[in-house]
């Protein structure tokens, strides 16, 4: 796909987001789209972070989480619009960020997922114990950034929030940084020696993916209107990697299939009950696993690529 | 008289008590093309880890261009003259073949256009052109090896390491590599190649060094070095 048509993408999610608001559709329908963009954007960032700079972080989570109850603070506490919170909170979580990247240039392997995770784990706890400030288990609210029980404006939101991830997203992997990014994942020791800055790559691809993960967390915050600290469970972060896995980590469009397929899948079975969904879910994860390794859209596109490829391949041997 | 473009004194590399390179000194002149050869185990390769500055030097002194970059990272600014290529294809898997070789420019302050652009340009020289845009990991090792060399031409340092260029690479392929060399030496890089292919990297240096055991054996023209029964006794060891 040239670079022009990634932006096209991005452009259809906007338009899209304001043509559903004008036609109207169910609040159930309108609730699985909105958190959909929520998920695509937590999604969506964690494949930047983990399938195209190899930084397997399990606080992403946590970061939405930060950027959340960011929001809420700053709404209840100093009276900050909720909108102004789309550009300060991205910010904030961008630093944490920042500060996880200096913790990954210190470890290797398994230990950036235990230490990220451990992250995540302690930031619930702290959720759950600060109850004078977080409202604990019985959550934290804060008012709704629209009056009203009318969806349009968050589906208006939710389309042109999808739409600034790709484009953000467009930006990094066409860019410079994309491709260092890239080169950091395949062959980190290779990398260095050529002369890639591995310490500015590892902290900008955490700073710009929290501030992503922040950006959801806002939005988040801002359409439920009421936090508690579930929103960090572990089943939570299984399920915004799981998305990305199945849809196709290291795809510039992993993410989105894998949310389409996760997300329609939870509706059309959650009649079963939670429990049941969540065992739906991994048994179509496991057979993704197993058939497509790379996931859904990797599998599709290697085909199409492939074909393409032998038959450029056969014309400049004949020519 | 040719300038210097790389002078090691003293270098000295140990990993616990085992020296690895002990005690190297080592110059290279402008157009100059030394073959670096020894036993598996010699220290080649870390030999040329401490000139790229992946590895830090326990002791000596290393001047690259006139710079002293001893210590320094690979992606300090002053080691920017000096190219190394890798003994296992040193490619990245998922990018492509275009892509690889543009990280040479990239990393050298080249926009991505401009280092795009001249990537392809140098996939074509060595004949690679139809596979620009397949991810590395498709293609032979070979073809690799090629990409990993074709950054040479991004590059255009004053001094470049080759770590076994040829390993693996049919002989059509390495008479390219040899063209391009010998163009890029007669302009004035100067070449340290470690190759286990004698006949080959002898028919292209003016000099060459034996390493064993971490120390230089010895050194000479390539008619001295192959009449030379020391050199037969340390492979042999």
């Amino acid at each position: 796909m040239t670079k022009s048509m990634h932006y096209a993408i991005a452009a259809i999610f906007a338009v899209s987001g304001v043509a559903i608001a004008s036609i109207g559709v169910k609040p159930i329908f309108a609730d699985l789209l909105i958190l959909s963009a929520y998920y695509l954007l937590l999604a969506g960032s964690w494949n930047l972070l983990a399938g195209f700079a190899g930084q397997y972080s399990f606080a992403h989570v946590g970061l939405a989480a930060a950027g959340a109850y960011g929001t809420a603070a700053i709404v209840n506490a100093f009276g900050v619009s909720g909108w102004l919170a789309f550009l300060i909170i991205p910010v904030f979580t961008a630093a944490i960020g920042g500060l996880l990247g200096l913790v990954a240039l210190r470890v290797r392997g398994v230990q950036l997922p235990l230490i990220t995770f451990a992250f995540a784990g302690a930031f619930a706890v702290f959720l759950a114990a600060a109850s004078d400030i977080t409202g604990g288990s019985m959550g934290m609210q804060l008012p709704k950034l629209v009056a009203g029980f009318d969806r349009s404006p968050y589906l208006i939101l939710s389309g042109l929030l999808v739409a600034a991830f790709f484009v953000i997203q467009n930006l990094v992997l066409d860019g410079r940084i994309g491709l260092l990014m890239q080169s950091v994942r395949d062959e980190e020791e290779v990398a260095r020696g050529i002369g890639v800055d591995i310490f500015r790559i590892k902290v900008y691809a955490f700073m710009i993916t929290a501030g992503l993960a922040g950006l959801a967390g806002a939005f988040y915050a801002n359409y439920v209107g009421v936090l508690a600290p579930s929103m960090l469970s572990m089943s939570e972060m299984g399920m915004v990697v799981a998305m990305a896995v199945i849809g196709g980590l290291g795809h510039r469009y992993g993410a989105l299939v894998g949310v389409i397929v996760i997300r329609s899948l939870e509706h059309f079975v959650r009649g079963f009950g939670a429990e049941y969904t969540l065992v739906i879910i991994t048994a179509v994860a496991l057979l993704v696993v197993l058939f497509f390794r790379e996931g859904i859209i990797a599998a599709v596109g290697k085909r199409l690529d492939r074909s393409v490829q032998q038959r450029r391949w056969a014309s400049a041997k004949a020519s | 008289m040719k300038a210097i473009v790389l002078e090691a004194a003293g270098l000295q590399k140990a990993f616990g008590g085992n020296r690895v390179i002990d005690g190297v000194d080592f110059r290279l002149t402008a157009g100059e093309l030394v073959a670096l050869v020894g036993p598996n185990g010699a220290g080649k390769t870390s030999f040329l880890n401490l000139i790229s500055g992946q590895f830090r030097p326990n002791a000596g002194t290393i001047v690259l261009d006139g710079h002293d970059v001893t210590g320094l990272e690979p992606k300090a600014a002053k080691r920017r003259p000096l190219f190394r290529s890798y003994q296992n294809g040193g490619t990245f898997g998922k990018l492509t073949a275009v892509e690889n070789i543009a990280m040479t420019g990239l990393v050298r302050d080249m926009d991505r256009k401009t280092a795009e652009t001249r990537a392809a340009e140098a996939l074509r020289r060595v004949g690679l052109g139809p596979v620009a845009d397949w991810p590395a990991e498709r293609l032979s090792g070979g073809q690799r090896k090629l990409i990993d060399f074709a950054r040479l031409l991004l590059a255009r340092p004053a001094v470049a390491l080759l770590d076994e260029p040829t390993a693996g690479v049919n002989p059509v392929i390495m008479e390219v590599m040899r063209s391009i060399i010998a163009e890029m030496r007669d302009a004035g890089t100067g070449f340290i190649v470690i190759s286990h292919d004698l006949p080959w990297v002898f028919g292209l240096c003016q000099r060459v060094v034996v390493l064993a055991a971490g120390k230089v054996l010895t050194m000479g023209t390539p008619d001295e070095i192959s009449a030379d029964s020391r050199v037969r006794e340390a492979y042999l060891a």
